[in-house]
């Protein structure tokens, strides 16, 4: 427990480093939605059904685009700056890197985006932004217990494809547009909504939907889901990530910016 | 002598980078492919293309049918492709090559800062509007027969012109973050610049409905009046938009040329003298 705790103080350091490129992530990544989130809620002609059916996909999705560049960052662009050495060297691995971060990423950052989404969009469309509060909060709190274990397997699963293939940001742009899927775009597009279960931010979606009332997918299935797969995906990011850190010692690391 | 050397040195390295970063122009092809996904099928199935159709209809006060509305989509997703591509490779590769590859002195001894900077905003987007717009020739093909080809050809033509305003437009920025201030990180601000800029168009909504402070920072680029045209030319029509697009952009292209020229020829002067 106290070696999470200095991780997580390790994260948040970091993090208000950072801050400045975490807000201009945050405020061009929720502008970019906006171009398709505005568009999509005014030609359904359904205001704020639409709204809150599309937008709280803004929360999972923003959980995978995190984990994937803190993924990135870790083991491409600060090589040249030692810290995966200096973690490595203490015993700790992509996935403790990811673990520091998780409190910032999947909740602050990802709240910030969900909130900042629903107020851009309330101001183009002229709805009250008092819809943005949530009005079941136990579906709120579960999806962020999930949204943890998302962050953690995303990010060791980028994490292991940097390690093990030469794969290039291209794939990472291929791999954020598929997490459109059952997020933004939610599950009920496709022509099976249970194919949208592939994308693991899928239920974190739609947990969130669920806070509003929106939820496209049964809430029994996800309540049952949300323990099975907090287990599951916790279990799997620490197991790709001790594999990942097997690869490293083996390997090395490739710096690419 | 000397602008034809830029000139072909520009256009070279930018058809070796075109070869290079190939798959990065086929992901934007594809991505542009989310947009239509995004801003028709997800209505549609949220209510009923029916409604889509007529919401279309109603906000630009013009008949259309769902063809109508996926064609105007695809061709207004190529006026994204073209801001985010100009807006990052002109700003982001002037910075990389001024403050982190130190090519400026190169640069001073054969020439100028201020004729290479403007020959690299003009001659680059030429190129880049075109590679990152390309897709819509095989859609619109598609989707109009051989008269989609005509219509790509009208099209590439705005988009290119309205390319060239935005090259110079991010010279400006990326004058100001290179000479003009010590940020580490100009990516923020292209980020964000780059962003506001399409959101404040509204793209795909009338402009009239994007929030005015975001409305204001899009009237900053011929990106709103672009988009208009694009629309008249999809459905051959409002020749006074066509009139006015060709004037906010001669005016455009004057003014950016005015003051990136300035900064430009100011930031050479202090750079002669020492200036770091």
């Amino acid at each position: 427990m106290r070696r999470i705790l200095h991780l997580l103080y390790i994260g948040i350091q970091l993090a208000k480093a950072n801050a400045i490129s975490y807000v201009a992530y945050i405020v061009s990544t929720v502008l970019w939605l906006v171009i398709i989130l505005v568009p999509a809620t005014l030609f359904s002609n359904l205001k704020e059904q639409a709204l809150l059916t599309i937008v709280p996909g803004v929360y999972a999705m923003f959980v995978e685009t995190c984990a994937l560049w803190t993924s990135t960052e870790f083991l491409r662009w600060l090589v040249y700056t030692g810290l995966p050495d200096l973690f490595r060297e203490c015993g700790l691995s992509i996935y403790h890197y990811l673990l520091s971060y998780s409190l910032v990423d999947a909740i602050l950052a990802s709240f910030a985006s969900h909130f900042l989404s629903m107020v851009i969009a309330s101001a183009y469309l002229g709805i009250d932004i008092g819809i943005a509060i949530p009005k079941d909060m136990l579906c709120i709190v579960l999806a962020i217990a999930l949204a943890i274990p998302v962050y953690m397997l995303i990010g060791t699963l980028m994490g292991y494809l940097l390690v093990s293939t030469s794969i290039s940001s291209v794939w990472s742009h291929v791999i954020n547009i598929l997490m459109f899927f059952g997020t933004v775009i939610p599950p009920n597009v496709l022509p099976n909504p249970w194919l949208a279960l592939v994308n693991p931010a899928t239920i974190v979606a739609e947990l969130f939907r669920a806070g509003y009332g929106t939820n496209t997918l049964p809430l029994p299935y996800l309540f049952i889901l949300t323990p099975t797969l907090i287990a599951v995906f916790t279990a799997f990011a620490k197991l790709i990530g001790q594999l990942c850190e097997k690869r490293i010692a083996k390997f090395g690391l490739e710096y690419r910016y | 002598m000397i602008v034809a050397s830029i000139a072909s040195a520009i256009i070279y390295r930018e058809l070796v980078w075109i070869r290079r970063f190939l798959a990065d122009y086929i992901v934007s092809w594809l991505l542009s492919l989310i947009y239509p996904l995004g801003v028709v099928v997800v209505p549609s199935a949220l209510s009923s293309s029916t409604t889509v159709v007529e919401r279309f209809s109603a906000l630009y006060g013009i008949e259309m049918s769902l063809g109508d509305v996926y064609t105007i989509v695809i061709i207004l997703t190529g006026m994204i492709n073209v801001v985010s591509v100009i807006m990052y490779d002109i700003i982001g590769t002037l910075f990389t090559e001024f403050k982190l590859m130190d090519v400026g002195p190169m640069i001073l001894e054969a020439s100028s800062i201020a004729r290479y900077a403007i020959l690299n905003a003009i001659l680059r987007p030429l190129i880049m509007a075109l590679f990152s717009t390309t897709y819509l020739a095989p859609l619109l093909l598609f989707i109009s027969g051989y008269k989609g080809l005509l219509e790509f050809l009208i099209i590439e033509l705005a988009l290119i012109l309205s390319a060239v305003a935005l090259g110079l437009y991010a010279s400006i920025f990326a004058t100001l973050l290179i000479f003009f201030t010590s940020t580490s990180r100009p990516w923020t601000i292209v980020s964000v610049l780059t962003s506001a800029i399409l959101a404040g168009t509204g793209i795909y909504i009338p402009t009239e409905l994007v929030p005015l402070v975001l409305r204001l920072i899009a009237f900053t680029t011929p990106v709103p009046q672009t988009c208009r045209a694009l629309f008249a030319i999809a459905f051959k029509g409002f020749s006074q938009v066509l009139v006015a697009f060709g004037s906010v952009l001669a005016f455009s292209i004057v003014l950016y040329l005015g003051v990136s020229g300035a900064l430009l020829k100011y930031a050479e002067f202090k750079v002669r003298k020492g200036w770091k």
